[in-house]
């Protein structure tokens, strides 16, 4: 292992060229890219590796992109991509694709807020338009967790009982261009960690037409296959850290990450970089003597309904930070997480840092001060990032 | 995008135009760009010709895509309308707005990525349909706010700033856009203003779809030794065929401008280009021809600049399509519905 100062989006490219060396003794490596702010470091960095038995295509759109990495999986070979924002709203039509296709390519996305009008800073709204594509999201809180996900995410995404898409969020500018301390393992033990990449259903010796056209129970069966190997996701997680762990000595945090939840009263449940100041926020709190304790959900598809289901069981209150909303609806994890809680529990949304506005521990201590002050939950409320 | 207005001083010295606005009176908010950017040299042309022409700001539409040229409407024409629509999709957006209200003047404004990368598609069917625009592609052969990437309009060969050649054979967009039907085509260099401010000005008073490809070297991503976008290349290869004057309707014809080895192009709403031959071998209104002498002359890694071609009675999509004069927006009950009386003389056509 060697310690490298590497921003996230860096990272998430290092990790992609350690995986797609990886597969130099399988079907090689693909992958199409465009630039987009604030991703753009991302495929500049792997654009500049020399990686044998690899072709990284700067191609003219992000559709191509992802149409470049959907042909290269249905030759065989290991595929990544990286975008953001409006980039991947563009790329939604192959990201549909690759997940039914049921085609392992990692995205990393430095989530960005969409337009017109035009914001260049985080919100986690462009990657949840595709919360219910069939593709894997994991929300990183900081830049090792965005380097391991990757990795993670090859040997999930490839995993013959997944065989889907895996997206890596990590917040524009936040963490996409914070340079820190990262882990980076040797080439023999990724090596070891991802074995040659292996698509059943590529194009091979035996021709074949992958998309055709297919009729409605075949389409429902098909749907209920990625449903149920989506829903298998949490245990083979579970099982890809163990032998993470066994590899690179270190263990890549679990889907869901709760700080000093257990007898907690008040629990502030987040996603991306935002349970981090969370967490100290809890710390103060309970210094003056609060129950409060914080949950962050980094695995958010598949949601890992039951375990969530157990963090809030007896919590009197839960504080949903969205950096995002649903429009004509509330912000999408308090959507997705409110019927998890007892019965009579305060399950309250605080809309907060969309746009890319700061959430400083201020902020949510006075999420938390409100939550304290209601009987009964009520509609979204936005919290004035001032 | 900038938030500081330019102070609303007017030099006494500024000449006002047939409307009794100056110069002042086109531009926009201080720009954001590099300095030195060529695009910020397109802007102030696209001021000059539309302060020449007296063109009432409020009568202008700007459209964009996204790109470091297609952020520029906010730099010039502060009083007309704008609208920066997303990465490559602006001739869509165009089209719409002037299906919907003909009335307005449209000006797109688009980058080579824009255009020919992403928007490759948008552009040739706003072309092939006739809508009735200028279109102005800033062509820098790289990704300017994304920091330098090549672009599909960058040569084969050509050199990135660090070193890296680019690969992908090039995309002309002044050769796709004869294909494609444009009726106004032309090329020019945004540190020509000579060249550039007549051409805008042609474009604009062109019925149908006008293209204008002006190549905008990129200061500080594209304007190095090895790159066939920067200012040296440009001045060293730069294959003018005519040198071009605009003559607006009201402007009597003189002797002055009687031919030798100058042509006048009457454009339909009666005014004049007036191009003074510097290749006696070219002619503006024979479509294939020049395709071919472009083509020669790119082989030779010259870029011809000029008007390339124009059709002056072309023909724009409203006509394609038949609409009505009055903009679709604000037609009314009553020229929907025109009575019996009229009703009856159409029945009576068909009995
Ligand atoms: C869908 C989408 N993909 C990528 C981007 C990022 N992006 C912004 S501008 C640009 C390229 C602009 O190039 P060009 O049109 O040549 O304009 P220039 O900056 O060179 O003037 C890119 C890739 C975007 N805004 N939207
Ligand atoms: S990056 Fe290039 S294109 Fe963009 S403003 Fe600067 S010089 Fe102009
Ligand atoms: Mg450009």
């Amino acid at each position: 292992m060697s310690l490298e100062l590497l921003s996230a989006n860096h990272g998430a490219a290092m990790a992609a060229t350690l995986a797609a060396r990886a597969n130099r003794k399988g079907r090689g490596f693909v992958s199409g890219v465009y630039p987009i702010t604030p991703s753009t470091e991302c495929m500049e960095f792997l654009c500049n590796q020399k990686i044998e038995k690899s072709h990284v295509v700067r191609v003219e759109s992000e559709h191509s992109a992802m149409g470049v990495c959907i042909g290269g999986a249905a030759a065989g070979a290991r595929t990544f991509t990286a975008t953001s924002s409006n980039g991947l709203a563009y790329m939604v039509e192959n990201c549909i694709t690759a997940a039914t296709m049921r085609f392992p390519v990692v995205i990393a996305v430095a989530n960005r807020t969409l337009g017109p009008p035009w914001n260049i800073w985080a919100d986690h709204g462009d990657a949840l338009i595709l919360r219910d594509a069939g593709i894997i999201q994991f929300f990183c809180a900081d830049n090792q967790e965005v380097f391991d996900s990757v990795l993670c995410g090859f040997r999930l995404a490839e995993d013959k009982r997944v065989m889907m898409p895996v997206m890596v969020c990590m917040e524009g500018f936040i963490l996409s261009h914070r340079t820190a301390q990262t882990d980076v393992p040797e080439q023999d033990k990724v090596d070891a960690f991802l074995p040659p990449t292996d698509v059943p259903h590529r194009l091979a010796q035996i021709p074949h037409t992958l998309g055709q056209i297919e009729v409605p129970h075949q389409t429902e069966m098909h749907r209920m296959q990625h449903h149920a190997a989506m829903l298998d996701v949490p245990a083979i997680y579970r099982e890809i850290q163990d032998e993470f762990e066994k590899i690179f000595g270190r263990r890549p945090p679990d889907m869901l990450v709760p700080y000093k939840a257990d007898d907690a009263e008040t629990l502030i449940v987040s996603m991306g970089t935002i349970p981090i100041t969370a967490e100290r926020v809890v710390d103060d709190l309970r210094a003056q003597g609060k129950k409060v304790g914080s949950l962050r959900v980094r695995l958010f598809r598949p949601l890992p309904v039951e375990a969530i289901g157990r963090v809030f069981a007896g919590k009197k209150r839960i504080a949903v930070i969205d950096r995002n909303i649903g429009l004509g609806m509330g912000g999408v994890l308090w959507q997705d997480t409110r019927a998890l809680a007892d019965p009579g529990t305060v399950v309250q949304d605080y809309l907060a840092g969309m746009g890319g506005g700061d959430i400083r521990p201020e902020h949510i201590v006075k999420m938390v001060e409100d939550i304290e002050a209601r009987t009964a939950s009520g509609a979204p409320k936005l919290m004035e990032m001032v | 995008m900038t938030y500081i207005a330019k102070p609303k001083l007017h030099h006494p010295s500024l000449q006002p135009n047939a409307l009794g606005f100056t110069r002042r009176d086109y531009e926009g908010r201080i720009s954001t760009l590099c300095a030195g950017c060529g695009h910020d040299s397109i802007s102030a042309a696209i001021v000059q010709a539309c302060y020449e022409l007296s063109i009432e700001p409020h009568r202008v539409a700007k459209m964009s895509g996204i790109g470091c040229s297609s952020k520029t409407p906010d730099y010039f024409l502060g009083q007309a309308h704008g609208f920066n629509s997303v990465h490559g999709r602006m001739p869509s957006v165009l089209t719409g707005a002037a299906m919907a209200n003909r009335d307005l003047l449209y000006l797109g404004v688009s980058g080579d990525g824009d255009s020919a990368s992403i928007g490759l598609g948008q552009f040739a069917h706003a072309l092939r349909r006739g809508v009735n625009m200028v279109y102005i592609c800033e062509n820098n052969g790289v990704y300017g706010l994304t920091k330098g990437q090549f672009s599909a309009t960058a040569d084969q060969g050509a050199k990135s700033k660090s070193g890296e050649v680019h690969v992908d054979s090039a995309i002309d967009l002044i050769s796709m856009a004869l294909l494609l039907g444009a009726s106004y085509v032309a090329r020019s260099f945004s540190g020509d203003k000579k060249q550039l401010v007549p051409l805008i000005k042609g474009a604009i008073r062109h019925k149908g779809a006008a293209i204008l490809d002006v190549i905008s070297p990129c200061v500080t991503f594209n304007n190095h030794l090895g790159s066939t976008k920067s200012f040296d290349y440009v001045r060293e290869h730069d294959e003018a065929v005519n040198a071009v004057d605009f003559v607006p309707a009201k402007k009597e014809i003189t002797a002055d401008y009687e031919p030798g080895t100058t042509e006048l192009v009457r454009q339909h709403d009666g005014s004049y280009l007036k191009l003074s031959k510097l290749r006696p071998d070219y002619d503006t209104s024979d479509r294939i021809a020049a395709l071919a002498y472009l083509q020669e002359h790119q082989a030779q890694g010259e870029l011809v600049t000029g008007l390339i071609y124009v059709a002056p009675e072309a023909a724009d999509l409203h006509d394609h399509l038949g609409t009505a004069d009055t903009p679709l927006n604000t037609l009314t009950e009553k020229e929907l519905c025109p009575g019996a009386k009229a009703l009856e003389v159409v029945n009576g056509e068909y009995r």
